[in-house]
């Protein structure tokens, strides 16, 4: 199985966005609003670019494009108090077909992440290398409390570990980190 | 009487504009059907004003949303009368007395 992690630039953004990012969207039976948030995903993703220089990584197996993880420094989200660590935050991971999970495409998408952030000096932190990266918990944040035990294995068992002083003005914690 | 709906989604995730819109994540029925909350609105002259919240966060924290930064399907829905907030059922009992009006 050949999996090659490349960065999201302007020449592969189809890759992220559509029918990968959201399988339903091309289910022609599916809402217009679901169908436009592709579009609209499409264009901030142009715009995270342009801001951050990367924002995603897409894991292609034999060639194809089959999971991607994204991820912010974590002053672009709104409601969150400034940490003094520069921090980027993950959003998603994702591997869009089932039979293509468990396989080690996520874990591979993660490591991929935190390697390059070990090396890659970041414009949204002034040049400087991010400290941490961190994911806020599916099930906690996301509401899927099932998944929370599959989800806290899989960023433990690569390298995370939930840091409950970690700023959530939510309170529903269960804020996984990684330090680099 | 002027009558607009903000949404507020993170544009990160089209989940969270359809969220926004009222879709729902299991709702079978709603999304099956082709339905867009947001060509409806418009049909009945509500002005509809989008915001990715990545890209205003000073309006949401003016606003003090409650939406969750950690959850990229989080969105919010503001519904406004004359510039007034009122809540989702009072906007939507204004639109069906003005229908019956006509």
């Amino acid at each position: 199985m050949s999996i090659e992690i490349r960065d999201v630039g302007f020449e592969n953004i189809d890759d992220l966005v559509g029918p990968r990012c959201a399988p339903r969207l091309d289910d022609p039976r599916h809402a217009q609003a679901l169908k436009e948030g592709g579009l609209k995903k499409k264009e901030w993703i142009k715009n995270a670019l342009r801001r951050f220089g990367c924002c995603a990584k897409i894991a292609y197996l034999e060639g194809k494009p089959s999971g991607f993880i994204e991820f912010y420094p974590m002053h672009t989200f709104p409601l969150l108090p400034e940490r003094q660590r520069r921090t980027v935050l993950i959003t998603c991971v994702l591997v869009t077909e089932k039979s293509l999970r468990s396989r080690g495409i996520g874990s591979k998408l993660v490591q991929a992440l935190v390697n390059d952030l070990k090396h890659r000096p970041l414009p949204s932190f002034n040049g400087q290398k991010a400290e941490d990266v961190a994911v806020g918990s599916w099930g906690c944040h996301v509401g899927l409390p099932e998944s929370l035990p599959r989800f806290r294995s899989f960023f433990f068992k690569n390298g995370f570990k939930e840091d409950p002083q970690f700023p959530d003005p939510t309170g529903k914690g269960g804020i996984l980190v990684h330090s680099l | 009487m002027k009558m607009r709906v903000e949404v507020f989604y993170f544009g990160c995730c089209p989940y969270s504009y359809f969220f926004a819109y009222g879709g729902g994540f299991l709702d079978e029925a709603w999304t099956r059907t082709g339905g867009d909350f947001k060509a409806d609105l418009e049909r009945l002259g509500v002005e509809v004003a989008e915001y990715n919240m990545l890209e205003h966060q000073d309006l949401v924290r003016e606003l003090n949303l409650q939406v969750d930064p950690y959850n990229p399907f989080s969105s919010f829905a503001r519904f406004l009368i004359d510039d007034k907030e009122v809540s989702k059922d009072e906007f939507f009992q204004q639109i069906r007395t003005l229908k019956r009006a006509e």
